[in-house]
């Protein structure tokens, strides 16, 4: 009995339905995977297998050779000689290839259309089904901003001002800048970008009759040298976002001019 | 290439280091109201306020002249 010939014959045929949910889920900043094990997965993907296979060769009026199939998933070959000749076989082998492969085309074909569509649509903010991007990304987007966050779209702005409370050895410190990158691990936010970031105690002290104490306001706000700042976001205990647009003044004119104008 | 969404207008911004740092200083400031605290910048050698202000559509600023 031959084993790996039937888990590869099945897996070609389990094939399909994986190529259209990677095509379908491919991208920058990925929601996590289904949290489901191998063998659910194998027979999630089987149940979506034979539902793609019955629908392919309802299309296909060729005739299917399903006793070769059946004595190769079997790994059975005893009989395999008297099933079938060579030539045959050949012939068999290369239109099982050929329909395999024109269904993982079509599969990946499907899976970019449909993800082209959630994003033309903006279905993927609004359904968690079809939700294509990590949690981070939504709200560095603009879609977590209360008085838009039912419609699915993102609020518009010019760039994201961030506010980030920070663990640090001399105490809690208030980081600001702008946004100018993020990195993420899978669902994870790994470290944030900031430009023209400066810093702020979180709370200053003072004193009075009693002695020293701290109070709720947080110091003046520092100016940090430097052209990019990274922060850990293992060291970040919140993240205040403001979403800044730029007026008249600016938005009316190119961005030339701009540049002129600023020089 | 970036993962933030920086618009062309804030490009520019960012481009001018010291537009930038003063917009940068006036949004970290415990008021928002930046004029109060005197947060100017000049161009062309003109004096102008960032003006902050906090309403439905988010943060907006602009440059006001200064008489």
């Amino acid at each position: 009995m031959n084993i790996a010939l039937s888990a590869v014959v099945i897996f070609i045929l389990l094939l399909a339905p994986i190529a259209f949910y990677l095509a379908f889920a491919f991208g920058r900043f990925p929601k996590a995977g289904p949290k489901i094990g191998l063998l659910e997965g194998l027979m999630l993907s089987a149940i979506f297998s034979v539902i793609l296979h019955t629908t392919a060769i309802s299309l296909d009026h060729l005739e299917i050779r399903f006793d070769i199939i059946a004595l190769l998933i079997g790994g059975d070959l005893k009989t395999f000689a008297t099933a079938v000749t060579n030539n045959d076989f050949k012939m068999q082998l290369q239109d099982f290839v050929c329909y395999n492969a024109i269904l993982i085309i079509i599969a990946i074909v499907a899976g970019r259309v449909l993800r082209w569509l959630v994003c033309q649509f903006g279905w993927h903010s609004r359904s968690e089904l079809v939700r294509l991007y990590n949690q981070w990304w939504y709200l560095f987007q603009g879609y977590k901003v209360e008085r838009d966050i039912n419609t699915g779209a993102p609020v518009l702005f010019d760039m994201v001002y961030i506010d980030v409370l920070v663990n640090t050895n001399a105490g809690t410190m208030i980081y600001s800048g702008y946004l100018i990158d993020f990195v993420c691990k899978g669902e994870d936010l790994d470290r944030i970008y900031l430009s023209e970031a400066s810093k702020r105690e979180f709370k200053i002290a003072a004193m009075n009759e009693k002695g020293n104490y701290l109070t709720n306001k947080p110091s003046e706000a520092l100016p940090i040298d430097g052209d990019t700042m990274s922060i850990p976001y293992n060291s970040i205990i919140n993240i205040n976002l403001h979403f800044v647009t730029f007026q008249t003044d600016f938005a009316n004119d190119s961005e030339d001019s701009i540049i002129e104008k600023t020089a | 290439m970036t993962n933030a969404r920086i618009s062309k207008t804030a490009q520019a911004v960012l481009r001018n280091k010291a537009l930038a740092s003063a917009i940068s200083l006036a949004l970290s400031t415990n008021e928002y109201d930046a004029a109060k605290n005197g947060i100017t910048v000049k161009i062309n050698g003109k004096e102008y306020i960032i003006d902050i202000v906090r309403s439905s559509k988010g943060t907006e600023i602009k440059l006001i002249a200064k008489e």
